[in-house]
């Protein structure tokens, strides 16, 4: 028997395995939906929406479904609706994992919290509240997500400290939450729903210094003035959009500083006014000790705050965002924000008065060096006195304040012309020794030589304040008289003597010298108070102000040479008073480093360093802003001269700074802080 | 040959309450021609406190002023260059509580110099450290002060025995003289009698209560005010309010 014939092999088709992957829209897997290849297989997906088929290749009828889930775009209303491609082509050499997209009835809802520069904001408690307040918390994009909910409408709340709701246009801030209801219809879509809050970003508590190097410097203004105003300005960053800004209420308060002056010595408590309304932000609150504005949409917001007019008082100024005034409940408390500004109360010394002798190379006390500000402000410093050197003036130099007045005649010694006369025929010459009156008035030692003739007398034609003594050759038989030129003989030369030597022989009394010399050192003294008259009123200044000049006198300059006289040199013991010390008329007398003359100091070039420094704060001092240095009736002088002798405030100027003994304590007086 | 210059104060160790007395001296090494000397206008007393960075106090004690009829006028003296001979010497003696007297009247320390403005070259002494120390001898001292005809003296006098003896009852400086007279005796009395033998703070800046104070510096000097030191049991409410209210100055 034949075997049996082998019918030919069939081969077997080649499987392909297809992985399917099904999601919903937000990416999340879906288990147990169906992915069938009609006739081919059929299978669920796995909890991670996975499932793979195998299958020969070719082209198959796929579809993919779930109960109650659609495809995307669901229908309206919602209904099961399955994805199906009939023309589902499965190559040879396979695919890459297959996704479809199924959604249910629902909307995936997020919400982003943003401020109004859509800047996210983290932290936010959002409540779904008609959802079953659920409630979720912003990640640090400002977004909270919610998953998917049956679409519908949506009261959503959204919470933070210190944030709140979006006001109405020309609305303040306020704290609180924001509510908004928001309808969510996208079915099978993600929904962000975006939900604007006010947040309170900065508070900025600035004000323009008046002397930048000293930012915490604020000045007095003029003196009587009773308080020291300073423009404050607040920037409060809450955004209300580009460029904008949600008004926010501002508290004002401040803390004035340990040692500051007492009302009752000039100081401020609060019973006295702080605050004051600036342009058009309204001021609440009293402005006593707090006060209260609300910034504009630029976020600003002005106000003046009023500092004591007492130098070196110190106040901490606070701008603050309270809860209180912004939270609607009335609950809260405390600050939101604040900024703090230091002031120190200073008083501006602006020193105009400066006049300087000055006609060419020729130059008094240069006032513009002298009173630079590193010379003056650290006297000034401790009291918190601010002080500048304005531009000086110049004016015509003159030497002298007063030049030397000459003596007039009734002023000068009485002097004498001498005469001489012989007892019988006599040519011989005869000499006069003495102290010699030139037409001026001024002495000098020197002779003058006579010829006899005879018994007729002759004279000398100078005078002469003193006589020392007559000389002659001798002669046995003659006799020589000696008058004062008319009158009986006084003296004589008798034979065979060659002279008579006096005592000497003077004209006139010391008494009655020192009285005439006296009385031309009085008229000097008024010729340089004319003199001062006249400059002060040449320079025709208001106010206190320093001279800078050469010289008073030349018997005040204090130079070895100059203003020696000889108008009174036969009588050396004579002694005139000038300024409280004795001096020979024809000496120097006082030196005289400078004057005051009404409200014009005059300072010379004979004063030294250190002593002009100590006259230039002094007359500055007198210029500044002060209460009384002493009171009524104390012992020196004025009450614009401070009782301590020590003190540059003193009359005479005793050092080089203000004193601090009490009661006068001049420190405090120039701060304003009365006794 | 020049002329050396020097100066001191004595006493060399002085009390809060001592009167000071500082000496300048200029001696010629040789011949010494136009040698400036204390009587020139240009000398100048400077007063710096140890440690601080404050401008020192500055007194010219050659220069004055005084009230004209029109006005005021500064002066200052004539001289003050003088030919030396070699071994020659001048002195100036200045009381520095008459020209410093809130300083002098304090415990501190302080560096005094002097200087001829104007000598050529200018000469600038060196320094003389004046240590102001404080102990119980000190109220003795300052005693006499509480009559001083400076009336900010007085005060400033009487708030140092204040603070030192935790007393205020004794004395009134507003007082007419005879008053001021008969509270200095009885505070002295008391400072005798009793205050004296109170333990003595040196380290305090007042007068304290209910503490051990620490041992005296050997030298016993302060370099604080110092204080007695009070059982507050043997005090009234009043007189313990009196010691509390110095912490406040």
């Amino acid at each position: 028997m034949a075997p049996p014939k082998k019918s030919p092999a069939v081969p077997a088709a080649k499987l392909v395995a297809i992985t399917f992957h099904v999601q919903d829209p937000i990416s999340q897997p879906i288990n147990g939906a169906t992915v069938e290849l009609v006739g081919v297989a059929s299978r669920t997906t796995d909890p991670q929406g996975n499932v793979t088929l195998k299958v020969p290749a070719g082209t198959f009828d796929l579809k993919v479904r779930k109960a109650a889930h659609s495809t995307l775009p669901p229908s309206v209303p919602f209904k099961d609706q399955e994805f199906r491609n009939s023309t589902f082509v499965v190559p040879a050499a396979g695919l890459p994992t297959q996704v479809f997209t199924l959604t249910t009835n629902v909307v995936f809802v997020a919400v982003q919290v943003v401020d109004p520069l859509a800047v996210g904001i983290p932290g936010v408690e959002v409540e779904l509240a008609n959802l079953g307040f659920i409630k979720r918390n912003t990640d640090r994009f400002g977004i909270a997500m919610f998953g998917a909910q049956p679409p519908g409408s949506l009261d959503i709340k959204a919470r933070k400290t210190d944030l709140g709701p979006f006001p109405a246009p020309g609305g303040v801030f306020t704290l609180g939450e924001q509510r908004q209801p928001r309808s969510h219809t996208n079915v099978g879509a993600l929904q962000t729903f975006v939900i604007e809050m006010a947040t309170i970003k900065g508070l900025t508590l600035s004000a323009v210094a008046t002397n930048p190097s000293f930012p915490q410097r604020i000045f007095k203004g003029a003196a009587g003035t009773t308080d020291t105003d300073k423009d404050l300005t607040v920037a409060v960053d809450c955004p209300a959009g580009a460029g904008k800004h949600i008004p926010v209420k501002v508290d004002f308060t401040f803390t004035s500083e340990a040692g500051n002056a007492p009302k009752a010595k000039g100081g401020k408590d609060n019973t006295d006014v702080h605050f004051a309304q600036s342009g058009a932000f309204a001021m609440t609150g009293g402005g006593l000790t707090t006060a209260q504005i609300t910034t504009d949409a630029a976020g600003q917001g002005k106000i003046v705050f009023k500092a004591s007019v007492t130098s070196g008082d110190g106040y901490v100024v606070r701008a603050a965002i309270n809860r209180p005034p912004h939270d609607p409940t009335g609950t809260l408390r405390g600050e939101i924000r604040h900024d703090d500004k230091r002031f120190e109360v200073w008083k501006r010394l602006d020193y105009n008065n400066l006049f300087r002798m000055k006609t060419g190379a020729s130059i008094g006390v240069d006032v513009n060096a002298l009173c630079v500000e590193a010379n003056i402000q650290p006297a000034y410093t401790p009291c918190f006195t601010e002080y500048h050197k304005g531009a000086v003036h110049d004016i015509a130099f003159q030497e002298f304040i007063s030049n030397l007045v000459p003596p007039t005649a009734a002023q000068l010694p009485i002097s004498s012309r001498i005469g001489v006369r012989s007892n019988g025929p006599d040519t011989r010459a005869v000499t006069v020794h003495g102290l010699k009156v030139a037409a001026d008035g001024s002495t000098s030692v020197g002779t003058e030589v006579l010829t006899l003739s005879g018994t007729s007398g002759r004279s000398t034609t100078s005078e002469f304040q003193r006589v020392d003594r007559v000389t002659v050759a001798a002669d046995p038989a003659r006799t020589i008289s000696i008058d004062l030129s008319t009158g009986p003989p006084i003296a004589t030369i008798g034979p065979g003597a060659t002279s008579h030597v006096f005592a000497p022989l003077l004209f006139d009394t010391a008494a009655a010298v020192k009285t005439k010399a006296q009385s031309w050192c009085d008229a000097n003294e008024a010729a340089v108070t004319a003199g001062a008259t006249a400059l002060r009123t040449a320079i025709g200044a208001v106010g206190f102000h320093l001279v800078g000049a050469a010289f008073d006198h030349p018997k005040h300059d204090g130079r070895p040479t100059s203003g020696i006289t000889t108008f009174y040199a036969a009588y050396p013991t004579v002694r005139i008073r000038v300024d409280q010390g004795d001096f020979h008329p024809d000496a120097k007398w006082s030196n005289v480093q400078g004057f005051n003359h009404g409200q014009m100091s005059v300072i010379f070039k004979n004063s030294s360093g250190a002593r002009s420094i100590i006259v230039a704060r002094h007359e500055i001092g007198h210029a500044s802003d002060h209460v009384d240095f002493s009171l009524p009736g104390g012992p020196h002088h004025d009450t614009a001269h401070c009782d301590q002798p020590s003190c540059l405030m003193f009359f005479t100027g005793g050092s080089n700074q203000f004193c601090t003994i009490e009661p006068d304590h001049s420190i405090k007086r120039m701060k304003g802080i009365s006794r | 040959m020049g002329a050396i210059y020097s100066a001191s104060v004595s006493p060399d160790k002085p009390w809060l309450g001592d009167r000071m007395n500082l000496t300048l001296r200029c001696k010629a090494q040789g011949p010494a021609p136009h040698t400036m000397t204390f009587d020139h206008p240009s000398l100048v007393l400077e007063l710096a406190t140890v440690g601080s960075t404050d401008e020192p106090i500055v007194h010219t004690p050659n220069q004055w002023s005084l009230m004209r009829e029109d006005g005021l006028v500064r002066l200052q003296t004539n001289g003050g260059v003088e030919d030396l001979k070699s071994g020659e010497e001048r002195t100036r003696t200045v009381d520095l509580l008459n020209i410093f007297p809130s300083q002098m009247m304090s415990v501190a320390t302080y560096e005094l110099t002097f200087i001829l403005e104007e000598a050529q070259p200018p000469v600038r002494s060196a320094p003389v450290r004046i240590e102001i120390g404080s102990g119980p001898h000190s109220v003795t001292l300052l005693f006499p002060f509480l009559n001083h005809e400076n009336h900010g003296l007085r005060l400033h006098a009487q708030n140092l025995l204040t603070r030192m003896t935790g007393q205020t009852g004794f004395y009134n400086a507003e007082a007419d003289a005879a008053e001021r007279e008969a509270g200095i005796a009885r505070w002295r009395h008391w400072w005798e009698t009793e205050g004296s033998a109170l333990p003595w703070d040196y380290e305090a800046s007042h007068a304290t209560m209910d503490h051990a104070p620490k041992a005296p510096p050997p030298d016993r000097r302060g370099k604080r005010l110092g204080g007695v030191v009070y059982q507050s049991a043997s005090l009234s409410e009043a007189q313990k309010a009196a010691i509390q209210a110095l912490d406040d100055g």
